[in-house]
């Protein structure tokens, strides 16, 4: 039985609202009450499993909210399960390796928080004028997050992301402007009522180049590798999972404005152009962060191709969001229990890791090959339905870069693999006993594998959330 | 009448001490000039009766922003000793960009006039703004003290020295 709209908002809001009590708690209590220190951590987690049951499924309408700033649909529900979901996983990678230094552990949930916060409000965000503050709430604290340990490579990391994501949030800002005088209201049905003039068209470049920082579209990408290498690895988790989707979503938005037309011919560029060098970049990388972040730049390209599939390509985009952020945390989660110094493993450092945790290898070389595509892992699936929309609308030039770019994309992916199966042990591992890290990337796993294997399910949610896009 | 006064001698006095400004070659005594400006400035917007833009001109301008300029020079006495060197190229550059600005301002000059007599301008006054506020935009503007509150955070984050 679906709730009556009203009860429906209601709830729906007293998620985000507790989300605001839980980050100011994980700031404060510990402040004042000696016994709650090191808590934090356990009370986001806490907070997130409370929020996730102030979801509920939504009646099947499209409810607009504060004269149309916020649209409350199955489609937000969906993607603020999404953004939780991230959030739960990225405190539980936090409390088992922690990214901040003891006394800032306040600060960074609370940083977390907000983040999250900016994104549920980006991703039901219905013009952009919100969704452009809401893409600042979800950009400021990443940016202090990244240098949270005040290390070196950190603090450089924060650094180049504030610095580009300010020349990107500029670059958005001006794009409202110029459409804010040219339309009757900023809202995106308004703006897919209006007639583009080549002004307008300026405003939409200008409005998309800055989404396009956010999602690491090339040529916007330039600060992603030193970002995701320099960054405490669960905060490079979240930035791959989290704030890479909030991109994706104002995007998509902006795509389906136009039907057609010199905007999805820079689209269509864009996408061709991020899937080549992503991929072309990834091949020579070292580290392996830097190589996920290379990946997480590739894997934006083949969710802007999914974007020409229409209806069909909305829900390929809403089952590839999860799907990837399953695989990356996952990724991550590994980079965070091998790592040693300051900017995460090598992919040399995995050598003979099969033979010495063979579980930990098994879950990585999943990961690996759910990044790459390959049945019947759920990877495969998601770029098959992102491919797949997009030939069904006669873009099969796109999808044949794509194609050819993922089987590129095999090589690096499987430089991993073959580090962790084949080549023996440089150093020695050391043997850990499993703890909660281990636990989320098991739990990772399956869930490419089940979600590949199952797909059904996660399918059938995503085709009901993306009728309301 | 008096209205009118205020405006060309405030106005004729931020012209004067920007020019002042401009070819002052001490660092603090170019700021303190800018200062001048920016009051002289609030005053003409004041006498314009745009009070709440007089006020955010003293408070963020002359206020926050001038005090950062004259904190920073004297927190750094290299930046007020360090003279910049004429250079041609540069000033011929400059006085290009204002002869271009000159001319845009002289082009929007006849329009500006007619915006500024009109009767919905004189509306859009502090209630126009606050009604706009916590009105339409009260979203959006609740959604900023989030984005400020965790700037402020992550800058305490960023910066506080760590407790040994």
């Amino acid at each position: 039985m679906t709730p009556d709209p009203i009860s429906f908002a209601a709830g729906a809001l007293a998620g985000p609202l507790l989300l605001l009590l839980a980050a100011a708690a994980c700031l404060l209590l510990p402040l004042f009450l000696r016994s709650l220190r090191g808590t934090p951590g356990l009370i986001a987690v806490g907070a997130v499993l409370v929020a996730l049951t102030f979801l509920r499924r939504a009646p099947e309408v499209q409810l607009s909210l504060f004269n149309g700033a916020l649209l409350l649909s199955p489609l937000s529900v969906y993607l603020w399960a999404f953004v939780l979901a991230v959030l739960g996983l990225t405190a539980l990678i936090s409390i088992a390796r922690p990214a901040a230094p003891e006394e800032s552990t306040g600060e960074y949930y609370f940083l977390l928080f907000m983040a999250s916060i900016g994104l549920m409000t980006l991703v039901a965000a219905g013009d952009l004028f919100t969704a452009f503050i809401a893409l600042e709430l979800l950009s400021l604290p990443v940016y202090a997050l990244a240098g949270v340990k005040r290390s070196k490579p950190g603090l450089e990391a924060a650094y180049k992301y504030f610095m580009l994501g300010a020349f990107g949030s500029g670059m958005t800002i001006m794009g409202v402007a110029i459409l804010n005088a040219l339309y009757p209201a900023l809202t995106f049905a308004a703006l897919k009522g209006g007639t583009a003039t080549p002004l307008a068209l300026a405003g939409f470049l200008l409005v998309i180049s800055g989404f396009a920082f956010k999602t690491a579209l090339v040529p916007f990408h330039m600060w992603v590798p030193d970002a995701y290498e320099g960054a405490p690895t669960p905060v490079a988790a979240f930035m791959g999972a989290a704030v890479k989707a909030g991109g994706v979503i104002v995007l998509w938005r902006l795509f389906d404005i136009f039907d057609g037309g010199p905007v999805h011919r820079i689209f269509w560029w864009l996408a061709a152009i991020t899937a080549i060098t992503a991929n072309l970049m990834a091949l020579g990388q070292s580290g392996l962060k830097r190589l996920l972040a290379y990946s997480s730049v590739a894997h934006a390209g083949y969710m802007a191709i999914a974007f020409f599939g229409g209806q069909q390509g909305a829900q390929a985009v809403l089952y590839y969001l999860p799907v990837y952020a399953m695989a990356t945390i996952g990724a991550f989660s590994v980079a965070a229990v091998l790592e040693k110094g300051e900017k995460g493993p090598q992919i040399e450092d995995l050598a003979g890791l099969a033979k010495a945790r063979p579980w930990l290898a098994g879950a990585m070389a999943a990961f690996m090959f759910s990044l790459a595509g390959v049945p019947p892992l759920a990877g495969f699936f998601a770029k098959f339905y992102a491919f797949a929309g997009a030939v069904n609308s006669g873009n099969t030039g796109l999808v044949v870069i794509g194609v050819l770019m993922s089987a590129v994309s095999m090589y690096y992916y499987l430089k991993v693999t073959v580090a962790m199966y084949m080549k023996p042990a440089a150093g020695e591992h050391v043997y850990e006993a499993p703890g909660l890290a281990e636990g989320v990337i098991f739990l990772m796993a399956a869930g490419v594998l089940l979600a590949g294997v199952f797909s059904r399910p996660l399918l059938a949610l995503a085709a009901q959330a993306a009728r309301f896009f | 009448m008096i209205l009118d006064l205020a405006i060309y001698l405030f106005g004729g006095l931020a012209i004067a001490a920007t020019v002042l400004m401009i070819f002052q070659r001490d660092a603090v005594k170019a700021a303190l000039l800018m200062l001048a400006v920016l009051l002289c400035t609030a005053v003409v917007y004041l006498a314009l009766s745009a009070q709440l833009l007089a006020i955010l001109q003293v408070i963020l301008y002359a206020g926050a922003i001038m005090t950062l300029f004259i904190v920073a020079l004297t927190a750094l006495p290299a930046a007020w000793r360090d003279k910049p060197a004429p250079a041609s190229f540069r000033g011929v550059l400059g006085l290009a960009a204002a002869a271009v600005l000159l001319a845009e301002l002289l082009k929007v000059a006849g329009p500006l006039r007619a915006v500024c007599a009109s009767k919905e301008f004189a509306e859009t006054g502090t209630l126009g703004l606050a009604r706009l506020l916590f009105g339409p935009f009260v979203f959006q503007f609740e959604l900023l003290s989030l984005v400020i509150l965790a700037s402020i955070v992550a800058a305490v984050t960023l910066t506080a020295r760590r407790r040994a």
